[in-house]
């Protein structure tokens, strides 16, 4: 075992946890927004790392194609948020009982009374 | 080492089975796409796994294609429920 | 500006987005021969001539020092924010909260908006809702804060992203418009 391997297979279980820890995110949280955040966070950076401990065990050309899955996931993953986050407040996702302050609801208030 | 890439492969099984209890249970069409995408990125990040346990390249390219795909089809899919929520 | 000035400057563009898109296609092959690198730069030819991009209104900045700041204020965020997350998730779970904040946008050029959502996206349990171009107004949904000096410092953190991302890719215009939007404001 080589000191590349250890830091591999170090590398591949903080991702794999950083991955659980946003799948669990993602059942326990209270409302859409929320567990968008474990969904795009520690996934990405979970991905990341494992990408990361797996390319520390293959030929230099592959690692190289490893890290063009790691830049499209760290392009993508924000954009797919975006686009799901988007629309909740449309959808009635919000749960307004689950926020501090909503300053969104605030303005569309003030619009309404302005109309 | 052994030990490692079984604690790791159950770690993202454990992760894929919470993501399919967020992608039944929903409740919102928004949920089941992030939970979707959510599974997807275990299953590219189970595939790098599977290249570093047995050191075989030959499906990176796969995993570089499935990315994307999954990508188109998640945007997609979210662009989609997003037109119907504006058309209600 | 002269038409021949926009000339050259949308052909530095484009051999930017060709060099770029040849990067892609090697690291797509993985083995860096004569064969890929030069099929990459054809393609990125041939791709380019199919997809036109849009006219660029001035030159873009090239600020090396700047971008490398936001790039690596960037990771540190990824990092921070994923044990931010999974502390919530651990700590709070059901009980967690969110707010819904109001921030001033200090800027109306589309590609520095789009990429300030983007890097806000990315950074420490947020989210960005909806952007009001016309009143120069953003929401963002942050996870966690309990009461107001957490939602403060979560205002605060915001227009510290937008003003590290103003000056690593900004055009000395929009910097300049951005100052003018914060005199504006308290």
């Amino acid at each position: 075992m080589t000191f590349l391997d250890v830091v591999s297979a170090v590398l591949l279980l903080a991702g794999a946890a950083q991955g659980l820890l946003g799948a669990l995110g993602l059942v326990v949280l209270p409302s859409l927004l929320s567990r968008l955040q474990a969904a795009t966070k520690p996934q990405t950076l979970g991905l990341l790392l494992i990408l990361a401990g797996a390319a520390l065990r293959v030929p230099f050309e592959s690692a190289v194609t490893l890290l063009l899955v790691a830049v499209f996931q760290l392009i993508t993953a924000p954009v797919i948020a975006q686009i799901v986050a988007r629309s909740v407040y449309r959808s009635g996702a919000v749960r307004p009982e689950v926020l501090v302050v909503d300053e969104l609801a605030q303005r569309l208030e003030r619009s309404d009374d302005e109309r | 080492m052994t030990v490692v890439y079984v604690i790791v492969v159950s770690m993202l099984v454990a992760a894929g089975a919470l993501t399919l209890v967020r992608l039944f249970r929903g409740p919102d069409t928004l949920d089941r796409i992030a939970a979707l995408d959510v599974f997807v990125v275990l299953i590219v990040g189970a595939g790098a796994v599977y290249v570093a346990f047995y050191q075989d390249v030959s499906n990176v390219a796969l995993l570089v294609a499935f990315s994307l795909v999954a990508f188109v089809g998640s945007a997609t899919a979210a662009r989609l429920a997003a037109h119907r929520e504006r058309h209600r | 500006m002269s038409d021949a000035h926009s000339g050259t400057l949308r052909s530095a563009t484009r051999l930017l987005s060709v060099a770029w898109l040849a990067v892609v296609w090697v690291l797509l092959w993985g083995s860096f021969t004569l064969l890929t690198i030069v099929g990459g730069v054809l393609v990125g030819f041939v791709v380019t001539a199919l997809f036109r991009a849009g006219p660029v209104a001035h030159r873009l900045p090239f600020r090396p020092v700047a971008l490398l700041a936001l790039l690596w204020h960037l990771a540190c965020d990824l990092v921070v924010s994923s044990f931010d997350v999974s502390r919530q998730t651990l700590r709070y779970g059901w009980r967690a909260r969110g707010a819904i904040l109001e921030v001033p946008l200090l800027s109306t050029s589309d590609r520095v908006v789009a990429l300030i959502a983007s890097a806000y996206t990315l950074s420490p349990g947020t989210l960005v809702l909806q952007i009001d171009l016309q009143r120069s107004l953003w929401y963002i949904y942050i996870l966690g804060p309990r009461d107001s000096a957490d939602i403060e410092a979560a205002r605060t953190a915001a227009m510290e992203i937008q003003r590290s991302v103003l000056a690593a890719v900004g055009a000395p215009e929009e910097i300049a418009q951005a100052r003018r939007m914060m005199m504006g404001r308290p």
